[in-house]
Order: structure tokens, then C-alpha cells, then sequence
């Protein structure tokens, strides 16, 4: 399929719609506070509906939000709906956390009009016990609680417990096709015959009618959603004239129409879906991704098309639109989440190309429009993904590499040839593992069939850290993991190995536990409801799909620093345990010195082989140490029957772990963050090319992990070509012949990123890509800013 | 018999910009010319040398005691690199705590560099890419450039020959027969200011370029050196040759460029002062090249 002509519509040559959009939304980021609308409505219906089922609670408190929550249309928008009573604002999520960490920011400059820190104290005082984490935490005793303070994010960061439950979870993508085919009323109608069949004969089924009632409620407020825009768009059109009154009268004849009813156009359809995506994130804050957006949407544009209803050029500015509408989300987070996640990551991933059900090529015009969308307006949402196989048109692949070029950051090239047989692995049929998209950063998930998942983020480098140290935490001075033993009297490598692996497994158990205790806890505390009723088989069971309700049902831990203790490990099985060149006791006193004065021993260990330089030794240890891990985390059992997924990324993780990481035996000094991504080299360590980086990257199985990620950077006189691009393409095609799952690019220079570290406000568009998605640079954290420097370029100087 | 040993001084995986695909770029060292803006200066030298960068050299001494050439001496109680002393043995370099000592030049066996070179044959097969023998200049080693070639043949891959040309053609025919395609730097076509420039004229190279474009695929690339040929008439001779005496090969414009400054400094060596054109004279000269691109 060739990508459609695209010129564009004369009056916006150079300066589209979605150009403009994004122009205004920028400004209003400016002085974007917060607002308490959101809150204020949910704290008004949670006092009404006190002593209700929780579920029909939640769908009440949707329904006040929906009636309630102001809404606007801006100039020239062609799509409604906002995540936020004003463009670009905040809204509050207080169910979630009301955290230290948010009360002790000061909202008194943040606070949108006509919004007084009295409402803020109300909000507090009804959420502060009830809320999620609050609550949560509630549950346990003083020594429970003491030692997350203390293994956890404030402590010594082993692993991630504690601002996991300041969000809903999401990595997850609802089933869109089924909102245009069906409508919102189609998909009534399913619950409502689900209510009908269900008699109340014990709790489970008292709970599923209490559920499918809530359900029912979520759709219907939906749909009330959007009557409050057409009735405004209608409103707004009597005072327009000219175009613009014709726009906003089709504004409302759509919403009118969706998403009660099953899409007929592509403006019905492509409203309809993005009403779903806001309408979910009112409720409960999801990170959903968008999925296959090119197949979903193709029919109604393929439709229109063929009956003269819309060109080409018309599609573009609706997806330009679309766009800027998912960039206009904003996250109001506790500065300890924000240190985690950095930048804005909203997780909306677009999936384009890949293959159909029967194994065909799914590249259509659509693929292209959606690259083309991003091109012209720049905006760093939704991100964009593309399924690589070996049918697919080279061209969208060079496409795609031309937007990174761009300095977009994206897409990111994903490879079905590892995804779906890891798919199948885990139980899909061969039809739905073919139609799979990606969610999240890096997960191949069946849209509508898979639960959302809670994380268990790992730090592997701080069990190395414990390993080393029999337990003990240098940092914190306790003693966290078990006592492994004393590295001075370890007589090999091995007793390394043991100790090392013998931490780890207790810290995913341990974890791995707390997590599926939150996944139950939140479930039930926060069902969240419109997603499960887009979500096969929830309205069958009466189930949310975070609790048994999703056909894949899942829940996964992430490794992060997994390369840093390949590093240390490699060094210290080279310098210690076979040369003998460093001892046991003067490895230990300079990582406790933070190599102070310990120069000469340092530049040993960093001589050592290092992962990312297709060296064997080095890679060895990784292949053996994700082998071992996939395997170890896979037969923990989860909540609702679940196993554990192995999916090592790390989106930020690598900056906030790793300032509480001690220096490491590689060669990496205390406090900086530690590799990203999961089979990316340690910063800086890879010294010969790309292609030593993936052949590297290709010695680990990646078919049994879920998910994995390869970030590379290049200069731009590396892309200069378009025969640079199909060379670097080639490159891609390599890494996934031999199984790599992931790969995305950074085209920028250090020396832009260090003067945009100098003057942020010169280079506030500089989008760069962290772990999976694409962030301003000037708004992330210092030390991941210092990390993207220091990352190799592979420039063809 | 011993196997042919040659001295390489760098071995380039994922080259982008050295013939067709992605390629494996092998840096031999030693040159016929002496270029006066050479940007690889510690390839002239067919013979290892010592790279010493003065930035990151704390005066710790540790080269001192692994010298066995005494080319580090104590002068008013520091330790000085005296670099006539020394003769490129690189002891002094792993002992160096601060990486501020390195050896340009390892003599390898072709089977040495095949192993590195092996290790991304799926690359090239993939982009159509392969081995460039580049340096320095390959043809101060013929022998090793000849073996090596034609060893990297045998195995199916594709071989490019990235050189000056100024080597007597016997030679460099016998080394051409390995070579599928080749990348010759055509510098000044004025033998008199090619000799000034060079230390050596051009007839030689003029000669061996039209015997190149009889027998071989040839891309004609031209190091745009400021003051020397970054003008018109330079560049405009160079094309009309190419066009009339070669048939016509592609001939790409390399802008100079000043990544290779700092190592002579390395080296102890005066460099070059000078400045990269700016993109409006690239381009003016890019023009003169018609469609020959």
C-alpha cells in the first residue's frame, strides 16, 4: 500500500489547523494551573452516595464529573472533549493519594480561579484516610510500614511499592472497534441482557449485578458527556458565521450521534474513539493506549473515501486534531512520582502497520496519515509505534525513521516476529496475537483481550549492591535482604552468583507479593469501570478487567539496572575472581569511598568488558542473568490466578534508583542513574558502534520476556541520506531477524543538550525520548538529562 | 611460512559513509603523501607510534618505570615524554591510570582482523555493505591489503579499496583484483600545487585513475581543503576529468572537517589551522559537479 498523495489544503499551506491548535494549547500551558473541578464534583457525589456499593459509587461520581465538569470548544477545534475543565489545566486525582509529598507543594500560585486552598482542605480532609495509597498503608502494621519506608522508594529503593498506587493502572488498550461497531447503547445492551441473566443467589453474583449496574451508569453518563457538546457546539454555531458555523454545526450533528451510536464517518469515528479515551481518564486516570488506530478507524475512512465524503487532506487535520487533544492531558502528581516518571509520560501509544488477523499486511493510507499528523504538528503525544514484519512496506518504515530524523523522538520499531510467538506463549490464538498493539512503553498486548497491569519495579543493581554487602544496605545502614553471605570469604565467582541471585529472588517474591496485594486492593477500592465494559470478558464474568474480568490476565515485574550488574558482575568475575588483580576487601572499601582517591582501581574495573561491545564475555553474563530472571519471576504466582510476566523497561526508574544506588564493581559511581531501557549498554560504555550494540542486544533471548527495550542514539550527520536511513533501517531488520523486540532513536547532539541544559527557556520544544516515550528535555530531572548526554553518540564523524 | 602481518590502526565497525551498505572500514597505516591538512596524521607513519594526550596526563610517572626505552624521564621532577626515545613499543600505555597514553598501529594477522570483521556479516548482507580497506593508505602495505581482500572474497564478501592512488601500478593492480569497488581521492588536478600541497604531484594518480575506471567500479571523492580546492576552478578541473577521462563517475565533496585536530597535538605535532566551509560554498562547489552525484 503507497502512501496517499498528502498536499496540503491551500489556506493552511505551511501553517495547518493541528499546527495552529498546538500553537494555542502551548500558550495556554504557560500559565496552566490547577483545577479543583474534577475533585470538587467527586467530592460532592462520594458525600451522596456514602453507603452504596463501591462500584456504583465510582459510576455515580463519573456521572457528577461528566453532568458537571465545564467544558469548552476552542477556536477551530474539529474534535471535543478535555481532560480538564480549561485547556491545559490539571485536574486532581485524590482517590488515588493525597500524599506528604502533594500537601507540602505550594499550591497557593497553582490554584486555578475561582478555587481557594479552603477547597483544596476539603478535598483533603474527605480523602486524605480513604484514599488508595492512604488507605492501603492503613492496613498494615507499624513494622510493615517500616520496612517499605525502608526497602522502598524513601528508603533504599530495591524495589517500587509506594507511588504505584498514586494512579489507576493502565498499559492497557480498550476495545475501540467495538465502541465504533456497537456504540455506547449497543454495548447497554449487552449489559443490560448480562443483568437480566443474572440471578442474585449468593455474594459473587450480587457483586456482578452491583458491577454491571455501575457499568450501565458509566454509559449513559458518557453519552450525556457528549450531549453537553453538541448542545454547545450548537449553541456556538449560532454566533459564528461562515465556515466556522458549518464546523461546529457538524460538531454537533457527530456528537449528536457518537458514542451512543456505532460510527458512520470518519469524524464520527474518530470522535467516538477519543470521547472513550477522555471519558476513561475522568473516571479513574488511566494510561490507556489508543492501539491500532490506523485498523480501527480505516473502514469508516476507506468508506468515506470511496463515497467522496472526505479527502485525504481532511483526514490529516482531523488526526492533527486528535493529536493535539492527547497533548493537552496533564498530569498533577506528587513530586515523587513525577521523579519517577519524568516529563509528561501519558503512555498513549499509537500503534501503526503490523499485520491483520489472517496474517496480511495492515499497512493502509491511514499508517501514513498518522506519521504525517505528527510531523506537522510536533506535539510529543500520543507516541507512535510501528509493527515490523517481513511483508511490510519498507517505505513506512522509512517514513517513520524520517520523523525521528525529525528529532519527534518516535515512533519506536517493534518486531512481530518476536512479539506474537511470545503472544502465543501466553495463550492467545494465532488471529488475536496478530492483532495485538502495543501499550505502555514496550508491551505487545491483545487490545480489549488483556488486563491492565500493576508493575513490580526491580532495581537488579541494588540486589547486586546487597549481594555484595550479605544483605546489608551500605547506604541506609540496615540490613534489608537476607544474609547471602560475606563477599571476602566468597571463593568464586559462583558464591557471587548465589548470593546475588538468592537477592534478587527474594526481593521479586517479597515485592511481588506487595504489588498483587495492591492490584487486589485497588480493584476493589477503585474498580475501574468504563474500561472493563470495553474489555472482553468483563461484562460476562461481572468483573473489572484489573480483577479476573480481562481474557489475559496479567501482572509483570520490571528489571531495571539489569546491565549495570552485567557490568559489575563481568568486572569483578575478570579482576577479582580470574586475574586476581583486585582483592575481595579493596574492592569493598572503594565502593564505599565512592572510589575517592581508588582512580587507578576504578579505571581497572571500567576496562573491564562491558555489555554493548559484542564482547562474549560481557554479553554472556547477560543472556545467563535474563534467562535465569524470566524464568525465576515466571513461576511467582500473582493475584486472580495470575503468573508474574517478565518485562524488564524502565521508563525513569534507571534516575530515581539509581541515586540511591552505592557505586558498583562496573565502574559507576554512586547516586547516577543506572542503564536505561532494559537491554540498552550502560551510558557511555558502549565504545564500538551499532552494530556491536545489537549484536550484544541479540545474545538475549528476548522471545520469553514481555517486552524489551533498545535505545540508540545518532547524530544527525548519520541521518543525513535517505540512503542513511535505509542503512540505519537495515539495522533494525538485523536486531529482529535474530529476535530483538525493540528498537528507537535519539537524533540530537550533546552539544544542544548541554546548551538546553544551560538555558532551558531557549529550547522549551526540544523533545527528547525517555524509555519509551518522548518528553521536553528542559522538563526533565537533572541526572536523566545528565544521562542523555552522556549516552554514546554513534556519530559517522 | 608466517602469515603476512600488516599494522592496523583502527578497525571502524557500522561505517555508513565508506562505500555501498554498512561496512567494516579497516585503517592500515602508512602514506605515500604527506597532505598538509591530513586529518588521520598518526597514520603517515607506517610504524606504530605513541598518542599522548597532555589533558588527561596527571604526572604520576607510572610510564616511567614501563619504559624500557628511558623515553620518560625525570626533568626537574617531572616525568617527560621525550618522544625521539621512543620507539612505539606501547608498554606504557596499559600502565597509564588515566587512559592518557595510547598506541596508534597493531600488527595483525588478516585472520585477527577477519574475526572482528566477521562479527557483522548479517549487517552487511542486509544493506549490500561490506570491507573497506582505508588508512593511511592501504597501499603502503600491499601485501597484507592484497591478503586481506582477498581473504574477505573468499568469504563472500564485498570488498571496497578506499585509496589515494599514488602507488606504481603493478602493485596496486595486483591489490585492485580483491577489490569490488573503489572510493579514490582525487585531491588537485595542477601537478605543481598537488606537489606543494602533497609532497608529491599528481601524474602518478592521474595515471592509475584512468587505468581504475577501465577495470573497476569508481567513485571519485574530493577532501574540500580550505584555500587548497574548495573553489571553483579546483573543483570544476576535477569533475571535467572525471567526466572525460573516467566516464563519468559519482563524485562525492568531503568538507573538511576538524575532528582529527586534537590528534596532533597527541602526536606532538604542528596541525593544521583551519576552517570548515560554510554550507553556501558547499553548496556553490556542489553545483559545479552537475550530475555527476
Amino acid at each position: 500500500m503507497a502512501a496517499p498523495k498528502v498536499t496540503p489544503l491551500a489556506e493552511y499551506a505551511g501553517k495547518s489547523r493541528g499546527e495552529r491548535l498546538w500553537k494555542q494549547a502551548l500558550k495556554h500551558r504557560e500559565g496552566a494551573k490547577l483545577s479543583l473541578a474534577r475533585a470538587l464534583l467527586l467530592l460532592e457525589s462520594c458525600r451522596q452516595t456514602e453507603g452504596l456499593p463501591t462500584p456504583i459509587r465510582r459510576a455515580r461520581a463519573l456521572e457528577r464529573i461528566a453532568e458537571g465538569i465545564p467544558i469548552f470548544i476552542e477556536p477551530e477545534e474539529l474534535l471535543v472533549g478535555a481532560f480538564s475543565s480549561r485547556p491545559m489545566y490539571f485536574e486532581w486525582y485524590p482517590e488515588y493519594a493525597v500524599d506528604q509529598a502533594i500537601l507540602s507543594q505550594d499550591l497557593d500560585g497553582m490554584l486555578a480561579e475561582p478555587y481557594t486552598q479552603k477547597d483544596v482542605a476539603r478535598v483533603i480532609d474527605y480523602f486524605q484516610a480513604g484514599c488508595l495509597q492512604g488507605s492501603f498503608f492503613a492496613l498494615m502494621d507499624e513494622a510493615q510500614k517500616a520496612h517499605i519506608a525502608e526497602t522502598c522508594e524513601d528508603g533504599a529503593w530495591v524495589y517500587r511499592a509506594k507511588t504505584t498506587l498514586d494512579i489507576d493502572r493502565g498499559y492497557h488498550a480498550v476495545d475501540h472497534e467495538k465502541a465504533l461497531r456497537k456504540g455506547f447503547l449497543g454495548v447497554l445492551a449487552e449489559v443490560e441482557a448480562e443483568l437480566a441473566a443474572t440471578a442474585v443467589v449468593d455474594d459473587d453474583s450480587l457483586r456482578k449485578v452491583d458491577f454491571l449496574q455501575a457499568l450501565a451508569i458509566v454509559l449513559k453518563a458518557g453519552i450525556r458527556y457528549a450531549e453537553r457538546y453538541a448542545d454547545l457546539a450548537r449553541a456556538l454555531a449560532k454566533k459564528a458565521t461562515g465556515r466556522r458555523r458549518e464546523e461546529l454545526e457538524r460538531i454537533a450533528a457527530v456528537c449528536d450521534r457518537v458514542p451512543a451510536h456505532p460510527a458512520r464517518t470518519f469524524p464520527e469515528a474518530i470522535q467516538s474513539s477519543l470521547f472513550l479515551h477522555i471519558l476513561i481518564h475522568l473516571e479513574s486516570r488511566a494510561q490507556e493506549s489508543p492501539g491500532r488506530m490506523d485498523q480501527f478507524l480505516y473502514p469508516c475512512y476507506a468508506q468515506d473515501l470511496r463515497e467522496g465524503k472526505i479527502t485525504p487532506e481532511q483526514a490529516l487535520e482531523l488526526l492533527e486534531c486528535y493529536r493535539v487533544k492527547l497533548s493537552t492531558l496533564r498530569l498533577f502528581s506528587s513530586i515523587k512520582y513525577n521523579e519517577i516518571v519524568s516529563g509528561e509520560a501519558q503512555y498513549h501509544n499509537v500503534t501503526l502497520g503490523g499485520q491483520t488477523a489472517d496474517g496480511r499486511d495492515a499497512t493502509n493510507e491511514l499508517s501514513y496519515l498518522f506519521l504525517r499528523a505528527a510531523e506537522r504538528t510536533r506535539t510529543p503525544h500520543p507516541t507512535l509505534s510501528i509493527r515490523c514484519h517481513d511483508r511490510m512496506p519498507r517505505q513506512l518504515a522509512l517514513r517513520g525513521l524520517e520523523l525521528v530524523r525529525a528529532g519527534l523522538g518516535f515512533p519506536a520499531f517493534f518486531n512481530d516476529a518476536s512479539d506474537i510467538p511470545w503472544l502465543l506463549a501466553t495463550g492467545a490464538p494465532l488471529a488475536e496475537a496478530r492483532t495485538h498493539c502495543i501499550s505502555g512503553c514496550v508491551h505487545a498486548i491483545v487490545p480489549g483481550r488483556t488486563s491492565p497491569f500493576d508493575v513490580l519495579f526491580i532495581s537488579i543493581a541494588k540486589c547486586l549492591e546487597l549481594a555484595l554487602h550479605n544483605g546489608f544496605d551500605p547506604r541506609t545502614k540496615k540490613q534489608l535482604g537476607p544474609r547471602t553471605g560475606e563477599f571476602a570469604r566468597m571463593k568464586g565467582y559462583d558464591d557471587l552468583w548465589a548470593a546475588f541471585t538468592a537477592q534478587v529472588e527474594h526481593f521479586s517474591r517479597e515485592g511481588g507479593v506487595l504489588i498483587g496485594r495492591q492490584r487486589v486492593y485497588r480493584s476493589q477500592r477503585i474498580p475501574a469501570l468504563l474500561s472493563s465494559a470495553f474489555t472482553d470478558d468483563c461484562i460476562r464474568r461481572g468483573k473489572t478487567a484489573l480483577a479476573d474480568g480481562a481474557r489475559y490476565n496479567i501482572i509483570i515485574q520490571s528489571a531495571v539496572g539489569m546491565i549495570d550488574a552485567v557490568d559489575s558482575l563481568a568486572a569483578v568475575r575478570r579482576c577479582v575472581f580470574a586475574e586476581g588483580a583486585v582483592g575481595r576487601s579493596e574492592l569493598l572499601e572503594a565502593l564505599a569511598m565512592n572510589f575517592d582517591n581508588r582512580e587507578a582501581l576504578r579505571k581497572r574495573l571500567l576496562r573491564a568488558p562491558k555489555y554493548g561491545n559484542d564482547d562474549d564475555f560481557a554479553d554472556g553474563i547477560a543472556a545467563e542473568l535474563y534467562g535465569w530472571w524470566w524464568r525465576m519471576v515466571s513461576a511467582i504466582e500473582g493475584p486472580y490466578g495470575t503468573r508474574q510476566l517478565p518485562a524488564p523497561y524502565s521508563i525513569s526508574v534507571h534516575g530515581a534508583a539509581g541515586k540511591r544506588t552505592g557505586a558498583l564493581p562496573s565502574g559507576r559511581l554512586a547516586g547516577h542513574p543506572l542503564a536505561d531501557g532494559s537491554v540498552s549498554p550502560c551510558q557511555g560504555m558502549d565504545v564500538k558502534g551499532p552494530t556491536a550494540v545489537i549484536n550484544s542486544a541479540a545474545k538475549i533471548d528476548q522471545v520469553p520476556l514481555f517486552g524489551t527495550l533498545l535505545n540508540m542514539k545518532f547524530h544527525p550527520s548519520a541521518m543525513k541520506s535517505q540512503e542513511d536511513l535505509a542503512k540505519i533501517y537495515t539495522l533494525i531488520e538485523a536486531y529482529f531477524a535474530e529476535g530483538g523486540k525493540h528498537a528507537q532513536f535519539n537524533v540530537v547532539d550533546a552539544k544542544t543538550l548541554r546548551e538546553a541544559q544551560r538555558h532551558p527557556e531557549r529550547h522549551k520544544s526540544l523533545m527528547v525520548r525517555v524509555a519509551g516515550y518522548s518528553a521536553y528535555f528542559t522538563e526533565l530531572g537533572t541526572n536523566v538529562q545528565d544521562e542523555i548526554i552522556q549516552r554514546t553518540e554513534f556519530a559517522s564523524a | 611460512m608466517n602469515p603476512i602481518r600488516g599494522v592496523v590502526f583502527n578497525i571502524q565497525r557500522c561505517s555508513l559513509h565508506d562505500g555501498p551498505g554498512i561496512r567494516t572500514t579497516v585503517f592500515l597505516k602508512g602514506c605515500p603523501l604527506g597532505c598538509f591538512w591530513c586529518q588521520n596524521p598518526e597514520s603517515q607513519a607506517t610504524s606504530a607510534e605513541l598518542l599522548y594526550d597532555r589533558r588527561k596526563c596527571t604526572l604520576c610517572g607510572a610510564c616511567r618505570s614501563a619504559c624500557p626505552h628511558g623515553a620518560v624521564r625525570l626533568v626537574q621532577g617531572k616525568p617527560t615524554y621525550d618522544r625521539t626515545l621512543c620507539r612505539g613499543c606501547g608498554r606504557c600505555c596499559p600502565v597509564c591510570p588515566n587512559e592518557a597514553r595510547s598506541l596508534s598501529g597493531k600488527t595483525m594477522s588478516a585472520d585477527e582482523v577477519l574475526a572482528e570483521v566477521r562479527r557483522d556479516v548479517k549487517f552487511y548482507r542486509r544493506s549490500g555493505g561490506g570491507v573497506t580497506l582505508s588508512g593511511g593508505e592501504p597501499m603502503s602495505q600491499p601485501r597484507f591489503s592484497r591478503e586481506l581482500l582477498g581473504r574477505c572474497r573468499q568469504e563472500g564478501l564485498h570488498t571496497t579499496l578506499d585509496t589515494c592512488g599514488a602507488a606504481p601500478w603493478a602493485r596496486l593492480r595486483g591489490v585492485l583484483e580483491q577489490a569490488d569497488f573503489v572510493l579514490l581521492d582525487i585531491k588537485h588536478l595542477d601537478p605543481a600545487k598537488h606537489a606543494a600541497a602533497t609532497g608529491r604531484d599528481n601524474r602518478l594518480i592521474l595515471a592509475n585513475a584512468k587505468r581504475i575506471a577501465k577495470l573497476k567500479p569508481l567513485r571519485l571523492r574530493i577532501p574540500l581543503i580550505p584555500g587548497f580546492n574548495d573553489d571553483a576552478a579546483a573543483i570544476g578541473a576535477i569533475a571535467a576529468f572525471a567526466r572525460n577521462e573516467l566516464g563519468g563517475p559519482a563524485i562525492d565533496l568531503l568538507p573538511y572537517n576538524r575532528l582529527g585536530e586534537i590528534k596532533y597535538d597527541f602526536l606532538d605535532r604542528e596541525g593544521p589551522a583551519l576552517l570548515t566551509q560554510t554550507d553556501e560554498r558547499l553548496r556553490e562547489l556542489e553545483a559545479l559537479l552537475g550530475d555527476t552525484r
